[in-house]
Protein backbone atom coordinates (compact mmCIF):
# COMPACT_ATOMS: atom_id res chain seq x y z
CA UNK A 1 0.00 0.00 0.00
CA UNK A 2 2.98 2.04 0.66
CA UNK A 3 4.44 1.78 -2.22
CA UNK A 4 1.17 2.33 -4.21
CA UNK A 5 0.84 5.88 -2.57
CA UNK A 6 4.57 6.92 -3.54
CA UNK A 7 3.79 5.47 -6.80
CA UNK A 8 0.63 8.08 -7.22
CA UNK A 9 2.71 10.44 -5.49
CA UNK A 10 5.39 10.38 -8.07
CA UNK A 11 2.93 10.18 -11.04
CA UNK A 12 1.47 13.13 -9.82
CA UNK A 13 4.49 15.01 -9.22
CA UNK A 14 6.18 17.91 -11.11
CA UNK A 15 9.04 19.49 -10.17
CA UNK A 16 8.73 23.22 -10.39
CA UNK A 17 12.47 24.63 -9.46
CA UNK A 18 12.53 23.09 -5.86
CA UNK A 19 15.93 21.55 -4.53
CA UNK A 20 16.34 18.15 -4.61
CA UNK A 21 16.36 17.81 -1.24
CA UNK A 22 12.99 19.71 -1.17
CA UNK A 23 11.60 17.18 -3.25
CA UNK A 24 13.02 14.43 -1.60
CA UNK A 25 11.36 15.54 1.68
CA UNK A 26 7.93 16.07 -0.02
CA UNK A 27 7.94 12.27 -0.93
CA UNK A 28 9.27 11.01 1.89
CA UNK A 29 6.32 12.54 3.88
CA UNK A 30 4.48 9.90 5.40
CA UNK A 31 6.06 7.18 3.73
CA UNK A 32 8.27 3.82 4.86
CA UNK A 33 11.90 4.42 5.37
CA UNK A 34 12.64 1.87 2.70
CA UNK A 35 11.02 4.07 0.23
CA UNK A 36 13.80 6.79 0.71
CA UNK A 37 17.11 4.33 0.96
CA UNK A 38 17.78 1.41 -0.99
CA UNK A 39 15.70 -1.58 0.15
CA UNK A 40 17.86 -4.53 1.43
CA UNK A 41 17.79 -6.59 -1.62
CA UNK A 42 19.06 -4.32 -3.81
CA UNK A 43 21.67 -5.49 -6.10
CA UNK A 44 23.28 -2.63 -6.19
CA UNK A 45 24.14 -1.92 -2.54
CA UNK A 46 24.46 -5.63 -1.07
CA UNK A 47 26.51 -7.52 -3.65
CA UNK A 48 29.96 -7.41 -2.85
CA UNK A 49 30.73 -8.65 -6.61
CA UNK A 50 28.75 -8.78 -9.62
CA UNK A 51 26.33 -12.25 -9.64
CA UNK A 52 24.92 -13.74 -12.17
CA UNK A 53 21.00 -12.84 -11.64
CA UNK A 54 18.87 -15.80 -11.28
CA UNK A 55 16.19 -13.56 -12.84
CA UNK A 56 14.03 -15.20 -15.77
CA UNK A 57 15.13 -13.46 -19.39
CA UNK A 58 12.13 -12.04 -21.46
CA UNK A 59 11.27 -11.98 -24.84
CA UNK A 60 11.61 -8.53 -26.42
CA UNK A 61 9.21 -6.04 -26.16
CA UNK A 62 8.21 -4.00 -28.82
CA UNK A 63 7.42 -0.58 -29.04
CA UNK A 64 4.47 0.64 -27.95
CA UNK A 65 2.98 4.02 -29.16
CA UNK A 66 2.33 7.09 -27.02
CA UNK A 67 -1.45 6.75 -25.81
CA UNK A 68 -2.59 9.37 -22.98
CA UNK A 69 -4.87 6.55 -21.33
CA UNK A 70 -1.81 3.75 -21.88
CA UNK A 71 1.58 5.47 -22.50
CA UNK A 72 1.71 8.73 -21.54
CA UNK A 73 2.61 11.52 -24.23
CA UNK A 74 4.34 14.86 -23.88
CA UNK A 75 3.10 16.79 -21.20
CA UNK A 76 3.24 20.35 -20.73
CA UNK A 77 6.84 21.31 -18.75
CA UNK A 78 8.31 24.19 -17.70
CA UNK A 79 12.07 24.76 -18.13
CA UNK A 80 13.97 22.54 -15.27
CA UNK A 81 10.34 20.80 -14.50
CA UNK A 82 10.57 17.30 -14.00
CA UNK A 83 7.36 14.29 -14.47
CA UNK A 84 7.68 10.95 -13.24
CA UNK A 85 5.43 8.15 -14.61
CA UNK A 86 5.47 4.58 -13.40
CA UNK A 87 4.02 1.90 -15.54
CA UNK A 88 1.60 0.55 -13.81
CA UNK A 89 2.02 -3.08 -14.25
CA UNK A 90 4.95 -3.19 -16.31
CA UNK A 91 8.36 -4.57 -15.77
CA UNK A 92 11.81 -5.07 -17.20
CA UNK A 93 14.89 -7.07 -16.53
CA UNK A 94 17.41 -4.66 -18.24
CA UNK A 95 17.79 -1.37 -19.50
CA UNK A 96 15.07 -0.18 -21.59
CA UNK A 97 14.79 2.19 -24.40
CA UNK A 98 13.01 5.25 -25.71
CA UNK A 99 12.82 6.67 -29.35
CA UNK A 100 10.99 9.40 -31.23
CA UNK A 101 10.54 8.14 -34.54
CA UNK A 102 8.16 9.38 -37.30
CA UNK A 103 6.06 11.37 -35.01
CA UNK A 104 5.46 8.71 -32.43
CA UNK A 105 7.68 7.82 -29.04
CA UNK A 106 8.60 5.02 -28.39
CA UNK A 107 9.71 2.50 -25.65
CA UNK A 108 11.08 -0.89 -25.94
CA UNK B 1 2.85 -6.44 -28.31
CA UNK B 2 5.33 -9.04 -27.95
CA UNK B 3 8.21 -9.89 -30.35
CA UNK B 4 9.28 -13.59 -29.62
CA UNK B 5 12.73 -13.25 -30.19
CA UNK B 6 14.58 -13.79 -26.72
CA UNK B 7 17.16 -11.06 -25.08
CA UNK B 8 19.80 -12.02 -22.62
CA UNK B 9 18.78 -11.70 -18.69
CA UNK B 10 20.23 -8.12 -17.39
CA UNK B 11 20.29 -6.51 -20.51
CA UNK B 12 17.61 -4.46 -22.39
CA UNK B 13 17.31 -3.09 -26.49
CA UNK B 14 18.75 0.10 -27.92
CA UNK B 15 16.31 2.06 -30.23
CA UNK B 16 17.08 4.39 -33.03
CA UNK B 17 15.44 6.13 -35.45
CA UNK B 18 17.10 5.80 -39.28
CA UNK B 19 15.63 5.84 -42.55
CA UNK B 20 12.38 6.25 -41.60
CA UNK B 21 12.27 3.07 -39.59
CA UNK B 22 12.25 2.17 -36.11
CA UNK B 23 15.70 -0.14 -35.24
CA UNK B 24 16.24 -1.91 -32.65
CA UNK B 25 19.46 -3.89 -31.44
CA UNK B 26 19.42 -6.32 -28.72
CA UNK B 27 22.10 -9.08 -27.09
CA UNK B 28 20.18 -12.37 -27.76
CA UNK B 29 20.64 -15.20 -24.93
CA UNK B 30 23.48 -16.80 -27.08
CA UNK B 31 25.37 -12.98 -26.66
CA UNK B 32 24.89 -12.28 -30.47
CA UNK B 33 24.10 -8.74 -31.11
CA UNK B 34 21.05 -8.78 -33.48
CA UNK B 35 19.68 -5.84 -35.34
CA UNK B 36 16.46 -5.24 -37.48
CA UNK B 37 13.69 -2.49 -37.69
CA UNK B 38 9.93 -2.40 -36.30
CA UNK B 39 7.43 -2.68 -38.92
CA UNK B 40 4.52 -0.80 -37.01
CA UNK B 41 2.53 -3.84 -36.12
CA UNK B 42 4.13 -6.98 -35.27
CA UNK B 43 7.43 -7.46 -36.68
CA UNK B 44 11.22 -6.97 -36.62
CA UNK B 45 12.10 -6.66 -40.21
CA UNK B 46 15.85 -7.24 -41.16
CA UNK B 47 16.49 -9.31 -37.98
CA UNK B 48 20.31 -10.50 -38.58
CA UNK B 49 22.77 -11.22 -36.24
CA UNK B 50 25.66 -8.43 -36.30
CA UNK B 51 28.70 -9.93 -38.19
CA UNK B 52 32.51 -8.75 -38.75
CA UNK B 53 32.47 -11.12 -41.69
CA UNK B 54 31.22 -14.30 -40.70
CA UNK B 55 31.95 -13.65 -36.62
CA UNK B 56 29.18 -12.86 -35.08
CA UNK B 57 30.02 -10.00 -32.61
CA UNK B 58 29.07 -10.87 -28.85
CA UNK B 59 28.37 -9.17 -25.84
CA UNK B 60 27.32 -9.35 -21.83
CA UNK B 61 25.92 -6.12 -21.90
CA UNK B 62 23.11 -4.17 -23.62
CA UNK B 63 24.51 -2.30 -27.04
CA UNK B 64 23.33 1.61 -27.80
CA UNK B 65 22.62 2.41 -31.52
CA UNK B 66 23.32 5.62 -32.82
CA UNK B 67 22.97 7.98 -36.27
CA UNK B 68 24.26 11.42 -37.01
CA UNK B 69 28.07 12.08 -38.87
CA UNK B 70 26.45 10.34 -42.17
CA UNK B 71 23.50 8.72 -43.70
CA UNK B 72 24.74 4.81 -41.99
CA UNK B 73 23.79 3.55 -38.53
CA UNK B 74 26.20 3.07 -35.59
CA UNK B 75 26.29 0.16 -33.42
CA UNK B 76 28.73 0.43 -30.38
CA UNK B 77 29.48 -2.42 -27.70
CA UNK B 78 31.63 -4.03 -24.70
CA UNK B 79 33.10 -6.92 -26.08
CA UNK B 80 33.27 -10.52 -23.96
CA UNK B 81 37.11 -10.48 -23.73
CA UNK B 82 38.90 -9.54 -20.09
CA UNK B 83 36.50 -11.87 -18.54
CA UNK B 84 33.40 -10.39 -20.08
CA UNK B 85 34.03 -7.47 -19.28
CA UNK B 86 35.90 -6.64 -22.41
CA UNK B 87 36.96 -3.89 -24.93
CA UNK B 88 35.00 -1.10 -26.91
CA UNK B 89 33.51 -2.08 -29.85
CA UNK B 90 31.66 -0.48 -32.62
CA UNK B 91 30.62 -0.80 -35.77
CA UNK B 92 28.50 0.65 -38.83
CA UNK B 93 26.15 -0.40 -41.48
CA UNK B 94 24.81 1.09 -44.09
CA UNK B 95 21.40 -1.27 -45.09
CA UNK B 96 21.03 -2.34 -41.84
CA UNK B 97 22.30 -6.00 -42.86
CA UNK B 98 25.96 -5.33 -43.74
CA UNK B 99 28.04 -4.19 -41.18
CA UNK B 100 31.46 -3.41 -42.51
CA UNK B 101 33.57 -1.17 -40.62
CA UNK B 102 34.13 -2.39 -37.21
CA UNK B 103 36.68 -1.12 -34.81
CA UNK B 104 37.71 -1.79 -31.55
CA UNK B 105 39.65 0.39 -28.93
CA UNK B 106 42.83 -1.35 -28.36
CA UNK B 107 46.34 -1.31 -29.83
CA UNK B 108 45.89 2.62 -30.03
CA UNK B 109 48.96 4.90 -29.16
CA UNK B 110 49.17 7.30 -25.95
CA UNK B 111 47.85 6.34 -22.48
CA UNK B 112 44.49 5.21 -23.57
CA UNK B 113 45.80 2.73 -25.72
CA UNK B 114 42.70 0.32 -24.47
CA UNK B 115 39.41 0.57 -23.10
CA UNK B 116 37.56 -1.85 -21.31
CA UNK B 117 34.06 -1.53 -20.16
CA UNK B 118 32.14 -3.20 -17.12
CA UNK B 119 28.75 -2.86 -18.75
CA UNK B 120 27.24 -1.49 -21.92
CA UNK B 121 28.19 1.57 -23.42
CA UNK B 122 26.28 4.75 -24.13
CA UNK B 123 26.50 6.14 -27.60
CA UNK B 124 25.50 9.68 -29.21
CA UNK B 125 26.40 11.69 -32.18
CA UNK B 126 26.41 15.28 -30.86
CA UNK B 127 27.64 18.44 -31.76
CA UNK B 128 28.52 21.05 -29.27
CA UNK B 129 27.79 25.03 -29.47
CA UNK B 130 28.98 26.84 -32.54
CA UNK B 131 32.70 26.61 -32.38
CA UNK B 132 33.47 23.39 -31.52
CA UNK B 133 33.10 20.01 -33.51
CA UNK B 134 30.40 17.35 -33.80
CA UNK B 135 31.83 13.86 -32.39
CA UNK B 136 30.50 10.49 -32.24
CA UNK B 137 30.53 9.50 -27.97
CA UNK B 138 30.91 6.64 -26.41
CA UNK B 139 30.31 6.89 -22.31
CA UNK B 140 30.92 3.91 -20.16
CA UNK B 141 31.65 2.13 -16.80
CA UNK B 142 35.58 1.84 -16.39
CA UNK B 143 36.59 -1.33 -14.74
CA UNK B 144 39.03 0.10 -12.10
CA UNK B 145 37.84 -0.78 -8.37
CA UNK B 146 35.12 2.05 -8.23
CA UNK B 147 33.91 1.65 -11.51
CA UNK B 148 33.94 5.59 -12.71
CA UNK B 149 32.25 6.72 -15.45
CA UNK B 150 34.21 7.59 -18.95
CA UNK B 151 33.98 8.90 -21.72
CA UNK B 152 35.71 9.47 -25.31
CA UNK B 153 34.81 9.79 -28.88
CA UNK B 154 35.25 8.17 -32.09
CA UNK B 155 37.69 10.23 -34.62
CA UNK B 156 36.55 9.44 -38.15
CA UNK B 157 38.94 9.80 -40.81
CA UNK B 158 41.45 8.76 -38.65
CA UNK B 159 39.60 6.07 -37.22
CA UNK B 160 40.53 5.91 -33.98
CA UNK B 161 39.07 6.14 -30.69
CA UNK B 162 40.11 9.12 -28.72
CA UNK B 163 39.77 9.16 -24.53
CA UNK B 164 38.07 12.79 -23.18
CA UNK B 165 38.21 12.62 -19.29
CA UNK B 166 36.83 10.71 -16.40
CA UNK B 167 33.49 12.00 -15.69
CA UNK B 168 33.77 10.81 -12.02
CA UNK B 169 36.48 13.79 -11.36
CA UNK B 170 34.82 16.74 -13.32
CA UNK B 171 31.66 17.74 -11.72
CA UNK B 172 31.04 21.25 -11.08
CA UNK B 173 30.00 21.85 -7.93
CA UNK B 174 31.51 18.37 -6.75
CA UNK B 175 29.06 15.62 -6.40
CA UNK B 176 27.73 15.08 -2.69
CA UNK B 177 28.83 11.76 -1.73
CA UNK B 178 31.98 10.13 -1.03
CA UNK B 179 34.65 9.99 -1.68
CA UNK B 180 36.02 13.42 -2.78
CA UNK B 181 32.72 13.88 -4.57
CA UNK B 182 33.14 11.83 -7.15
CA UNK B 183 30.63 9.70 -8.82
CA UNK B 184 30.90 5.88 -9.41
CA UNK B 185 28.63 3.57 -11.66
CA UNK B 186 27.86 -0.32 -10.51
CA UNK B 187 29.39 -3.04 -13.47
CA UNK B 188 26.29 -4.58 -15.24
CA UNK B 189 24.69 -0.90 -15.43
CA UNK B 190 24.14 -0.02 -18.69
CA UNK B 191 24.79 3.73 -19.36
CA UNK B 192 23.18 6.22 -22.14
CA UNK B 193 24.36 9.36 -23.88
CA UNK B 194 21.28 11.17 -25.08
CA UNK B 195 22.36 14.74 -27.45
CA UNK B 196 20.66 17.54 -26.89
CA UNK B 197 22.03 19.00 -30.19
CA UNK B 198 24.28 22.40 -30.12
CA UNK B 199 23.38 22.40 -26.06
CA UNK B 200 23.98 19.23 -23.88
CA UNK B 201 25.08 15.83 -23.91
CA UNK B 202 23.84 14.25 -21.32
CA UNK B 203 24.62 10.95 -19.39
CA UNK B 204 22.11 8.85 -18.04
CA UNK B 205 23.67 6.03 -15.43
CA UNK B 206 22.95 4.33 -11.94
CA UNK B 207 25.13 5.39 -9.31
CA UNK B 208 27.24 2.79 -7.12
CA UNK B 209 27.47 1.79 -4.47
CA UNK B 210 28.65 4.29 -1.43
CA UNK B 211 26.41 6.88 -1.72
CA UNK B 212 22.39 8.07 -0.46
CA UNK B 213 20.61 6.44 -3.45
CA UNK B 214 20.97 4.69 -6.56
CA UNK B 215 19.98 6.76 -9.32
CA UNK B 216 18.60 7.45 -12.59
CA UNK B 217 20.11 10.43 -13.48
CA UNK B 218 21.84 12.89 -15.72
CA UNK B 219 24.37 15.77 -16.53
CA UNK B 220 25.13 17.83 -18.75
CA UNK B 221 28.11 18.12 -20.78
CA UNK B 222 28.96 21.78 -21.22
CA UNK B 223 31.82 22.86 -24.08
CA UNK B 224 34.59 23.75 -21.05
CA UNK B 225 34.69 19.54 -20.21
CA UNK B 226 32.86 20.05 -17.15
CA UNK B 227 29.57 18.22 -16.32
CA UNK B 228 27.01 19.64 -13.85
CA UNK B 229 26.21 17.72 -11.06
CA UNK B 230 23.09 15.11 -10.64
CA UNK B 231 19.67 16.97 -12.07
CA UNK B 232 17.62 14.59 -10.70
CA UNK B 233 17.45 10.68 -8.31
CA UNK B 234 15.80 8.19 -8.86
CA UNK B 235 16.20 4.05 -8.14
CA UNK B 236 17.38 1.75 -10.82
CA UNK B 237 19.06 -1.23 -10.89
CA UNK B 238 19.67 -2.06 -14.84
CA UNK B 239 20.24 1.03 -16.30
CA UNK B 240 18.54 3.86 -18.09
CA UNK B 241 18.04 5.37 -21.63
CA UNK B 242 16.37 8.16 -23.55
CA UNK B 243 16.01 10.33 -26.42
CA UNK B 244 14.97 14.10 -27.14
CA UNK B 245 11.60 14.63 -28.46
CA UNK B 246 12.79 17.19 -31.64
CA UNK B 247 8.95 19.21 -30.92
CA UNK B 248 9.70 19.86 -27.34
CA UNK B 249 13.66 19.72 -26.91
CA UNK B 250 12.24 17.44 -23.94
CA UNK B 251 14.30 14.72 -22.53
CA UNK B 252 12.48 11.36 -22.32
CA UNK B 253 14.23 9.07 -19.67
CA UNK B 254 13.25 5.48 -19.28
CA UNK B 255 14.71 2.94 -16.35
CA UNK B 256 13.68 0.69 -13.79
CA UNK B 257 12.63 1.39 -10.48
CA UNK B 258 14.35 -1.59 -9.17
CA UNK B 259 11.52 -2.77 -6.45
CA UNK B 260 11.02 -4.82 -8.41
CA UNK B 261 11.92 -3.88 -11.68
CA UNK B 262 8.83 -1.33 -12.22
CA UNK B 263 9.50 0.62 -15.92
CA UNK B 264 9.61 3.81 -14.88
CA UNK B 265 9.64 7.31 -17.40
CA UNK B 266 10.61 10.48 -16.69
CA UNK B 267 10.21 13.60 -18.98
CA UNK B 268 12.97 16.63 -18.07
CA UNK B 269 13.12 20.38 -19.87
CA UNK B 270 16.25 21.28 -19.92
Amino acid sequence: MHRHVFALLKRSFVRIGIAPALLCAVLSTGLPAYAMSAPPNHPNHNAPTPQPSPRPRGPVSPPAKCHPSTWPCPESLGTGQIAVTEFTGQYTYGRPAVAFCNNYYYIA
Amino acid sequence: MQIHDWVLANTGPTLACWNSHLWVAFTGTDHTLYAGYFDGSTYLHSHNAVKDGNTPQTSNYSPSLSTGYDTQLTIAWTGQDNNGNGTLNIDRTLDGVNWSFHKIWWNQSGPNAHETAASGPGLAYYCSPPGYSCEMYIAWVGNDSSHQLNIGYFLFGSNIFAYVQNISKQMNPPNPGPPNGDVRSWPGDDVALVPLQLKSLYLLYIDGPGYVTDVFTNYAYDTTGSWQSDIESYYADWGASGDIDPQTSTMWAVWDDGRPDHLEEGKYVP
